[in-house]
C-alpha cells in the first residue's frame, strides 16, 4: 500500500496548483533541488534539468526567481521539477485553474503532448469538463469523495451512470424533465402531450412510474410544425456563432429546456419552436436513486 | 507629494529640521562635553568642540574611569558578547519553536503555544527574583553563560517567526515532502532561507534590546571584568563626595552608542525589507 510509504518514497511527482516553487531559489535550482537530495552526482543532474528545461522551452529563464515569471512559465517550471525526476506517476491539482482562458487551452495542448512523448501516467484533477474530455484517456467523475463513474470520455457522454455525472459532462448542461412512463414502458408523456417512444422495448420495469428524462441541448432539432414534439416558447437566446443556445419553456407546467442550435438564428422572445428529438439520445434516470435505467 | 506650494514645503522642512535639532541637540552636547577637560566641563562649558578628543577617548578605551576597575575597552567587550549571545540565542531558539508548533502535529501543540504566549505579558522585571536564584543556584553568576542564558527565551520573536510560517503555503511543504526532504532539510534548505528578512529586522531589534539591557547585568555581576558598559558608565557616576569624571563618562556615552547605530545602518535595508515585506 503506498499509504504506508513517505510521500518521497512513493515515486511520484505533482504539479501543484498555485504551482508551490521555492520563492528563493532559481529556476535551476527549482528543478534540481529533488535530485539533489536523491544525491544523484552533479552532471547527471545539469543533463536531466537542461534536457527538461528543452522539452518545456524554459531554458532561458533557468537562472530567474520565480517571481520573475509570468504564470505560464511558472507553470512550465512545476512541471519541469516533475520531469526531471521521471518518476512512475505525475499527480496534477487543477495545474491550469490560475491561467488566463487562452493560456489555459495553449498549456492544455502542450501538457497533452508532453504526456504522450513522456508516456507517464498522469492523475490530472481539474474541475473543467473540456480539460477533462481532451486530457483524459479515462476520466473519473467524483461525487462528494465517491467515484460516480470511471470510464473512457465518449463512454461518459454518451452512457452518464448518474443524473449528477450527466449534468456535470456537456456544455451546457442537460436538460431533466420529470416524466411519467406509459403503463407497458413503451412510452414516455412528454409535457405538452406528445409521447416520445422509447428504444429496445422500452422499461417494461418502470411502466407507469415517473422518471427522469435526460435530454442534451445539442440533441434537439427544429422541426416542421407537425412533428414537433416539443413547442418551445423562446425566453432567452445567445448566439455564439458556430451555434445558437435558446433557452425556453414548454408545457402547461412550463418545464424549461435548453436548446444547442448549429449555425446562427435569430429568435425573437415568445416564438414558438417545434422540436423533436431522436429517442436514441434520451437518457432515463431513476427519481429516487438518480442512478441510470438500462433496458 | 503631488501638491506643489512653496509655503507647505517650507513648513514641512521646518517642522522636520526643529525636531531633527531637538533630538540632535543632547547628543551634540555629550559629543562636545567629551572633547573637553574636566576642568572645562566644570568651570565654563562652551558648545564649541575642546582640544582633548583623542585624549580622553583613548583614556576611556585603555585605562576607565577611577573607582570603576575595568576599561571602556573591555566593557564594550562584555556588551558586545551579551548582546549577540542574546541575539543570535533568542533568534535561534525562537526559529525551532516556532517551526515545531506551526509544522509537527503533536499533544498539546495549542497548550504550548498559549504558555508561551502568555510569557509575553510577564517582563523580566517580574521574574526576576527566581531567576536569580536559578543563576545563582547554577553557579553562573559573574560569567557569559549568566548574562546571556536567562534572557535567550523570547515570546515575542517565536510568536513574530509563527506567524511568519504560517503564511508560508502547506504547498510548499508538501512539494519538499515529494522532493525527498525531511524535516530538518525542509527547515534549513528553505523555511530559513525563505525567512531572511524576518530575521534580519529581528537581528536588530533585539541586538538593541541586549545592548540596552541593565537591570540583569546589574544584579549578576560583581566582578568588574564582566561589567557591561551600561553598568559602567552608572559606576563611573556613582562617586559619592567626590567630582565625576564627566568627559570619560561623555565619551563612554558616545562609544556606547555606536554599535547599535552600526548595526541599524548595516542592516537597513533587509530591516525595512522584514517589516514590510511579504515574500513572493
Amino acid at each position: 500500500m503506498v499509504n504506508d510509504l513517505e510521500p518521497a518514497d512513493r515515486d511520484i511527482a505533482m504539479v501543484f496548483q498555485n504551482y508551490a516553487l521555492y520563492p528563493h531559489m532559481s529556476v535551476y535550482k527549482n528543478m534540481a533541488y529533488g535530485l539533489k537530495i536523491r544525491r544523484m552526482p552533479k552532471d547527471e543532474i545539469e543533463k536531466r534539468v537542461r534536457n527538461a528545461a528543452k522539452i518545456l522551452e524554459i531554458t532561458e529563464f533557468l537562472d530567474r526567481k520565480p517571481r520573475q515569471l509570468s504564470g505560464g512559465q511558472r507553470q512550465r517550471v512545476a512541471m519541469g521539477r516533475c520531469i526531471v525526476r521521471e518518476p512512475k506517476v505525475f499527480l496534477f491539482d487543477e495545474p491550469l485553474s490560475n491561467l488566463d482562458a487562452k493560456l489555459r487551452v495553449q498549456m492544455r495542448l502542450e501538457i497533452r503532448r508532453l504526456q504522450e512523448d513522456l508516456k507517464v501516467t498522469s492523475i490530472f484533477v481539474t474541475h473543467d469538463q473540456v480539460e477533462a474530455m481532451t486530457l483524459g484517456d479515462r476520466l473519473i467523475v467524483m461525487d462528494n469523495g465517491y467515484a460516480a463513474q470511471v470510464g473512457s470520455p465518449l463512454e461518459i457522454y454518451e452512457r452518464p451512470a448518474t443524473r449528477f455525472v450527466a449534468g456535470f459532462i456537456g456544455s451546457p448542461g442537460m436538460n431533466f424533465l420529470p416524466v411519467p412512463l406509459s403503463a407497458d414502458g413503451q412510452w414516455a408523456e412528454l409535457p405538452g402531450e406528445n409521447r416520445l417512444p422509447l428504444q429496445n422495448g422500452g422499461i417494461p420495469s418502470h411502466g407507469g412510474q415517473e422518471v427522469i428524462l435526460g435530454i442534451r441541448p445539442e440533441h434537439c432539432d427544429l422541426a416542421g410544425e407537425q412533428d414537433g414534439m416539443m413547442h418551445l416558447d423562446v425566453d432567452h437566446v445567445e448566439i455564439l456563432g458556430a451555434d445558437t443556445l435558446v433557452y425556453g419553456h414548454f408545457g402547461e407546467d412550463k418545464t424549461r429546456l435548453t436548446v444547442r442550435l448549429p449555425a446562427m438564428h435569430h429568435f425573437e422572445k415568445n416564438t414558438i419552436l417545434p422540436l423533436i428529438v431522436s429517442s436514441k439520445n434520451v437518457h432515463i434516470f431513476d427519481k429516487k436513486s438518480e442512478k441510470r435505467i438500462e433496458k | 507629494m503631488v501638491e506643489h506650494r512653496p509655503w507647505l514645503t517650507f513648513l514641512t522642512h521646518a517642522v522636520l529640521i526643529s525636531g531633527m535639532l531637538l533630538l540632535v541637540f543632547p547628543i551634540y552636547v555629550t559629543f562636545v562635553a567629551s572633547s573637553h577637560s574636566l576642568d572645562e566641563i566644570t568651570s565654563n562649558f562652551s558648545l564649541l568642540p575642546g582640544s582633548h578628543l583623542v585624549e580622553n577617548y583613548t583614556r576611556a578605551l585603555n585605562v576607565g574611569s577611577k573607582d570603576v576597575g575595568a576599561t571602556v575597552g573591555t566593557m564594550m567587550l562584555n556588551s558586545l558578547i551579551m548582546a549577540l549571545g542574546i541575539t543570535i540565542g533568542k533568534i535561534a531558539i525562537s526559529l525551532i519553536a516556532a517551526y515545531a508548533i506551526v509544522y509537527f502535529k503533536f499533544r498539546f501543540r495549542m497548550f504550548f503555544f498559549w504558555m508561551i504566549f502568555i510569557t509575553l505579558m510577564l517582563p523580566v522585571e517580574v521574574r526576576i527574583l527566581p531567576t536569580y536564584k536559578v543563576a545563582a543556584d547554577l553557579n553562573i553568576l559573574d560569567s557569559y553563560s549568566g548574562l546571556i542564558f536567562p534572557l535567550i527565551a523570547s515570546a515575542t520573536a517565536t510568536f513574530l517567526f509563527r506567524q511568519f510560517f504560517m503564511t508560508v503555503p502547506d504547498e510548499l511543504c508538501e512539494a519538499a515532502r515529494i522532493d525527498g526532504s525531511g524535516p530538518i532539510r525542509f527547515f534549513f534548505d528553505i523555511l530559513l532561507p525563505m525567512s531572511r528578512t524576518s530575521i534580519a529586522a529581528l537581528f536588530v531589534i533585539l541586538f538593541i534590546y541586549g545592548w540596552n539591557q541593565y537591570l540583569w547585568p546589574l544584579l549578576i555581576t560583581t566582578d568588574e571584568s564582566y561589567y557591561t558598559l551600561l553598568i559602567g558608565i552608572k559606576r563611573m557616576l556613582d562617586v559619592g563626595e567626590g567630582q565625576a569624571e564627566w568627559q570619560i563618562i561623555m565619551a563612554s556615552t558616545i562609544l556606547a552608542m555606536i554599535p547599535p547605530v552600526l548595526v541599524v545602518i548595516f542592516m537597513q535595508k533587509q530591516f525595512v525589507k522584514g517589516m514590510t515585506e511579504t515574500e513572493k
